[in-house]
């Protein structure tokens, strides 16, 4: 019997929710759809997947008040929030895409395009490898560098390195994990990168709470 | 790092095998293939859904899987057993077929006539989903040295050559191509090398090659190709036991950059 509280995943209506359920399910995570956003202060917990565009994912979770109640419960509640690709850079205080929009801000730091050049190719797609840095409770038990999905066109730059665990060097270096007290970003999609991937997964699982 | 991406064309819910896009043998439950594929750790996905009538069975007696009826329960339900990228091509008219399937479990989407008979809506999709997740496939025939774009399963002539439907993509801000040959489509005779070589100098996008996979040598012959993002292919994936992993194999012992 698992007696462990289920993780909640955030749907606001951006973004591919399944692939992150499909995939706790697969590792018997308990969790649910958060749908609402005045329920979410029941989990302590909480997974912020996204695809898509940076704008529309802001408007998206403002409309929905998202934001609102994501911004107060990691501060106060000390909620443990791990955010997926287009969910990791929202957590940023700023993108570049579409002309310049504001993000959550709980990350100091920008979300800026990566530049197309030779050999780097924009959208980045593909399986890359993510060089460690720092210590990392989500790369607990995995091996060294290891190799992940990733589909995107901009990237995060982190401003205090000390919370990037994770770089990507895609014609520069991007910061692709990062792991401040109990914020959590993947830029790359743990969900779609099999065992290490659902490793990862689980060891977000496994984080006691501050 | 090159993809090797496992093609799955499936018509009326089932896994079939294509030839110049027209002559289609049914060959398997979806299901139990993307499962098998996930198994040997692919590096990615494609499902393409042929059917001419919107009719969905996946039930076929000897694989014992209750029968799915519609194209969203088969995203849904392949979704479940793989945890690799996935994107799902075919009949995506709008930006809420293009909205449900990434809400079912599908990473990209694969848009093929749209591309030609509505721009604006790419251009909403891609604004809504993002770039990264809109894939453009096109299809083409090699007459009088040219690669003629084709659409509609190969019956509709486009007035456009692929270098100019790939740069038209470009700038509607699809993240990505995915080529076929019509001709080489089941033909085993290799992939179309020069042309492939050709649109990957020319084009920014991350291009993905798909039709003539024969042999592990066709592998490694295009693989050599600077900066090809993904090879693709269909038959020799599904048809022969473990062929995923024995071309990955070969490929890695032959010094290509793969996982």
């Amino acid at each position: 019997m698992n007696t462990k509280k289920p993780i909640g995943v955030i749907d606001s209506g951006i973004g591919n929710i399944q692939s992150v359920i499909n995939a706790l399910n697969y590792l018997k995570i308990p969790n649910k759809i958060v749908q609402n956003a005045k329920d979410l202060h029941h989990y302590s917990k909480a997974i912020l997947p996204g695809v898509g565009s940076f704008k529309y994912g802001m408007k998206n979770l403002a409309q929905t008040s998202f934001s609102n109640s994501i911004l107060e419960l990691v501060s106060l509640k000390k909620i443990s929030l791990l955010g997926i690709c287009l969910g990791m850079q929202l957590l940023y205080e700023h993108s570049e895409e579409d002309g310049g929009y504001k993000g959550l801000g709980i990350i100091p730091g920008t979300v800026k395009k990566i530049e197309n050049k030779k050999n780097i190719r924009v959208p980045n797609i593909g399986w890359r490898k993510i060089i460690k840095i720092n210590q990392s409770k989500l790369l607990n038990d995995i091996e060294n560098d290891p190799i992940c999905y990733f589909v995107h066109s901009y990237a995060c730059e982190t401003q205090d390195k000390n919370i990037v665990t994770g770089i990507l060097n895609y014609g520069q270096n991007f910061d692709v994990l990062i792991e401040s007290e109990n914020v959590f970003g993947t830029q790359f999609h743990p969900e779609k990168s099999q065992i290490i991937g659902l490793k990862i997964l689980q060891n977000f699982s496994q984080i006691k709470k501050l | 790092m090159i993809r090797i991406i496992p093609v799955l064309f499936i018509k009326n819910g089932l896994i079939v095998r294509s030839q110049s896009f027209s002559r289609h043998q049914v060959i398997g439950n979806v299901i139990n293939q993307a499962k098998r594929l996930n198994d040997w750790l692919a590096d990615e996905l494609i499902c393409i859904d042929i059917s001419n009538k919107k009719i969905y069975d996946s039930g076929r007696d000897d694989h014992k899987i209750r029968s799915i009826n519609s194209i969203i329960e088969i995203i849904k339900e392949m979704s479940k057993v793989v945890f690799m990228p996935f994107s799902f091509g075919g009949g995506i008219r709008n930006i809420d077929d293009a909205k449900i399937r990434i809400r079912c479990g599908a990473d990209k989407i694969i848009i093929n006539s749209l591309i030609f008979k509505s721009t604006k809506t790419v251009e909403e999709i891609v604004k809504i989903l993002g770039s990264q997740a809109v894939v453009a496939s096109i299809d083409y025939k090699i007459e009088d040295g040219v690669p003629q774009v084709y659409t509609n399963s190969g019956s509709h002539k486009v007035k456009k050559n692929l270098y100019e439907v790939v740069e038209h993509c470009e700038k509607l801000g699809v993240g990505e191509v995915l080529i076929q040959n019509i001709d080489l489509d089941g033909s085993s005779l290799g992939y179309d090398i020069d042309i492939i070589k050709k649109l990957v100098k020319q084009s920014k996008l991350p291009v993905v090659c798909c039709s003539g996979a024969g042999a592990n040598l066709d592998f490694k012959e295009v693989a050599k190709i600077d900066e090809l993002s993904g090879i693709a292919a269909g038959n020799i994936f599904n048809f022969s036991e473990r062929s995923y992993p024995r071309v990955k194999n070969f490929l890695k012992k032959e010094g290509i950059n793969v996982r």
